[in-house]
Order: structure tokens, then C-alpha cells, then sequence
């Protein structure tokens, strides 16, 4: 469905008496999505997550420096048609909550959404509710304007706006944060129930426990390169299925697999 | 040692979140606060270092009540580190609020010196955070509540600020109310794990 090829990314900055620098925030890296499968790309903040997110849909700022081919469904995927497609064959769940519009109403704002990816007129208004209540939210959540909701419940009202419609690609950006573990799980849950039925989820996160109870794949970026990309399964154990020291060392540092601090970051 | 006596807290013209919260710390002791989201852990973090006054009940530090003004032996720290600091000052001048930081200290949290010039929103989540633990570190600290301070960050920087708490907690005898859902992480770091449910709202 997707595939990335040598895609890195730099921002541009001018330095003293007008010189130009570029800095290389990302890759190069190569990634490929299938249909069905959910891939949780994992690594601290600072790592570049979000930037590769961003460069998927076209929306990375101004000073931004992209080389490398990003193709979906064998097509190149170029800035035409990212505008084309966004909200229609692929949705962008943002990470910060100030994506929402905070002058409409959050049921009005999922119906947008719906609209966009081609559902009629009258339809719109059953689907974001039936989106919203998808994720647990009722008729007062769908009434409320953004600025009234929780951060746990605004990231929901971004995941029914990216899923009301059809999309085939969905990317949702550290889409468990500030989610408590029920609600996290119902979350999880459902990205996972979407993959399951034909679309592709990457799942951008630094929540390494909650990405392997619902990944096929995990992608691991350290400070903007690729570290490794391993089946979900070779996360147990003492991480000997592990490739690369980062990752072992990021499975082996959670609470419940011995908690241990790497030796050279101690 | 910090106590808790029958602390009770409503929100104005609300009903009240808990009316009988009794808990007891000991210097150098860490302990677990486990329960849902939304039952009034943070608010109770927030009671038992000065942040918020109870409506019922009182917070003893060795049996006085807490102190008010200056410095408060026992501090509060926070899941999102950006919410407790000041954006518009540089790390220098948050890090020495309290009293200037020993280099001893800043080294252990591998903070670096070019930090002091930069502004928060210039730090990433983790490097904000353990700012913000040396900013508590102060001589006059006694106890810390640190409420998800690690569940926004990627494992391994959970793991290395629980290990320098634990130290602290070890050697300078420190306690620590550690308030989490995280299970695994408190079965890690915490002598004990108290049920939120059993300590403030009675059988």
C-alpha cells in the first residue's frame, strides 16, 4: 500500500552573514505498509516520528528539505496529489490537539470529515455519531466546542474524524497520550479492528508496551535513523529476536522486563 | 514523615472528589499510589505538597502542619513537565528557583550546561522532566510526589530517571509518593503500593 524509499528530510536555516545550512532531522530510511497490518513506529521524543508522519501527507513546514520516493498503491505519492488524498484515501490523526478548529462544534467538525471523504450531505450527521460514540463519546461530547473537552477526549474526536470516512491509510500520531489505560486499550483496540478489516494503520508512539499487544510490526527510529524494524513477536524474552543493542535496550528498560538502564546512557 | 489525616477535597460547588484520605510516608521510603484515572490521585498529590489547601483533614510533616511559605520541603511534580515550569524563563533560571543546583546533581541527570540558555519549549519531554527534578532538589527537600512523571517518555528514559530517584530515595533519604496506573512500574520502584480506593474512600 505504502512504500517509502530513501526518504530523508532536512530543514534549512541561515547561519551567520546569511550562509545556509541544512540540517538532516531524518533518514534515510526505507518502510513499506501493507493492508491489514498495523505498524507502530517507536522511538524516544526527538526521534523524528512525527516528521515521517508529516512528510506521508505533505504538510512538514515551509523550510523543510525532502529527497527519497513515497509511493501508495504504486503510485508516486507527490504534493498534488497528498492534497488530493488527504481526509480522502488517507487520514492524519495530529498528535497535538490544536488541530481541531475551536470555533466549531466537535460532532460538527467529525461531520466535516465525513464530507470530505465523499459521504453525502444529510448522511454526515449519523456518521459522527455513530463515530463518535465509536470511541466512547455521547451527544454532550459532540455538542461541546474543543476548548470544553479533555485532551483524552479531543485526541478521540480526532480519531472519528480520521476514521469516519474511507480511508485506506491511517496514521495516528501518539494517538494513546493522556488517555487513561481503558481508554488507551479501547483506542488501540480499534485501530487494530481497522487494520484487521483491509486498511493500513501506522501507529506513531513511545509507548513500546501498548504497540506490541496490537502491531504486526515494529519500526524503531533513534534520533532519525532507522534502528530496526522486527515482527512484534521478538519482543520477549530477554530480546535475543532483536537485531539491533537499541532495541533490546529499549524492551529490556520497561518496569516489568527488568527495568535496566543502559550501560552507556547510565 | 508525611502524613495524611481524614484529607477531604470538593471543587467549588462540587461533590467532594475524597473525604477521608489517610496515609503515612516515611523518609527515604517510595510509595505507590495505584487507581483509575480521574478518582483524585493527582488532586491528593497536589493537597499533600501545598498546592491545594484540604477542605477537610490536615497534612502533617512530622507532625506539624505543612509550611505555607518559602520553599516546601515537599514537592510536586508533574506528567507534563511543560505545565510546570514558566515558558518564559530560561532553563538557567528555572533550574535555580529554589537555590542555584549542585553540579553533582546535574551531572547524574546528564543535564548539560548549554541548557541554561534555552527556553523549555527548546527541551524535549524528558530533558524537561529531569529539569524539573533538579529544580525540587533543593537542600530543604524532604519528600517528592511524583505523579506519571515517566509516562510520557520512551522506556529507557523512564528507567534512568527512576534509577537516579531511587538513589536519591537510598542516599538522602528522600520519600517518594510514586502515583501511577502503571502497575509494572510501581511493582518496580515502590517498597509498597497503596489502592487509591482503599486509602481515601473507606471500606
Amino acid at each position: 500500500m505504502l512504500e517509502i524509499t530513501d526518504l530523508s528530510i532536512a530543514f534549512r536555516r541561515y547561519g551567520p552573514l546569511l550562509t545556509r545550512r541544512e540540517t538532516r532531522m531524518l533518514g534515510p530510511l526505507e518502510l513499506t505498509l501493507s493492508r491489514g497490518e498495523v505498524l507502530a513506529v517507536v522511538g524516544a521524543s526527538g526521534a523524528g516520528k512525527s516528521l515521517l508522519a508529516h512528510a506521508i501527507f505533505g504538510v512538514l513546514p515551509g523550510n523543510a528539505v525532502v529527497s527519497g520516493a513515497l509511493r501508495l498503491d504504486g503510485t508516486p505519492l507527490d504534493a498534488a496529489r497528498q492534497a488530493a488524498l488527504c481526509g480522502r484515501l488517507m487520514a492524519l490523526v495530529p498528535q497535538s490537539i490544536t488541530h481541531l478548529d475551536p470555533l466549531v462544534r466537535a460532532g460538527r467538525q467529525v461531520g466535516w470529515a465525513a464530507g470530505r471523504s465523499g459521504h453525502a450531505r444529510r448522511a454526515r450527521h449519523g456518521l459522527a455519531r455513530d463515530a463518535l460514540a465509536r470511541f466512547g463519546l455521547g451527544p454532550d461530547a459532540a455538542r461541546a466546542y474543543p476548548h470544553a473537552l479533555s485532551g483524552g477526549m479531543a485526541r478521540r474526536v480526532m480519531l472519528a474524524m480520521a476514521s469516519v470516512g474511507s480511508a485506506d491509510l491511517i496514521v495516528a500520531d501518539e494517538p494513546t497520550n493522556g488517555l487513561d489505560p481503558e481508554n488507551a486499550g479501547r483506542v488501540l483496540d480499534h485501530l487494530r479492528s481497522l487494520a484487521d478489516r483491509g486498511r493500513a494503520v501506522m501507529m506513531i508512539t513511545h509507548d513500546l508496551t501498548g504497540a506490541l499487544g496490537h502491531a504486526d510490526r515494529v519500526a524503531i527510529l533513534r534520533e532519525g535513523q532507522l534502528v530496526e524494524i522486527a515482527p512484534a513477536t521478538a519482543f520477549r524474552g530477554a530480546g535475543e529476536g532483536l537485531a539491533s543493542p537499541y532495541a533490546r535496550a529499549l524492551w529490556q528498560a520497561l518496569p516489568a522486563n527488568g527495568f535496566l538502564v543502559p550501560v552507556a546512557a547510565s | 514523615m508525611l502524613e495524611a489525616r481524614a484529607l477531604g477535597f470538593a471543587h467549588p460547588e462540587g461533590p467532594p472528589l475524597f473525604t477521608d484520605a489517610t496515609l503515612a510516608i516515611a523518609p527515604g521510603e517510595i510509595v505507590g499510589l495505584h487507581g483509575p484515572s480521574g478518582i483524585g490521585k493527582s488532586t491528593l498529590g497536589r493537597l499533600l505538597s501545598g498546592h491545594l489547601a484540604p477542605g477537610w483533614g490536615a497534612v502533617l510533616l512530622d507532625g506539624a502542619p505543612l509550611r505555607m511559605a518559602g520553599f516546601c520541603p515537599v514537592q510536586y511534580l508533574g506528567q507534563s513537565p511543560m505545565h510546570m515550569v514558566n515558558p518564559r524563563w530560561r532553563v538557567g533560571a528555572i533550574l535555580s528557583e529554589a537555590s542555584a543546583p549542585e553540579p553533582k546533581t546535574l551531572a547524574a541527570l546528564g543535564i548539560a550546561e548549554g541548557w541554561s540558555a534555552r527556553y523549555p519549549h527548546e527541551l524535549s519531554g524528558g530533558q524537561l522532566q529531569r529539569v524539573a527534578i533538579a529544580r525540587a532538589l533543593a537542600p530543604g527537600l524532604r519528600f517528592l510526589v511524583a505523579d506519571e512523571i515517566s509516562t510520557m517518555l520512551d522506556a529507557i528514559t523512564q528507567a534512568e530517571i527512576w534509577a537516579f530517584l531511587t538513589r536519591l530515595a537510598a542516599e538522602r533519604g528522600i520519600g517518594i509518593l510514586a502515583i501511577s496506573h502503571d502497575r509494572a512500574l510501581l511493582e518496580a520502584v515502590a517498597t509498597r503500593t497503596l489502592e487509591f480506593r482503599e486509602i481515601a474512600l473507606g471500606p
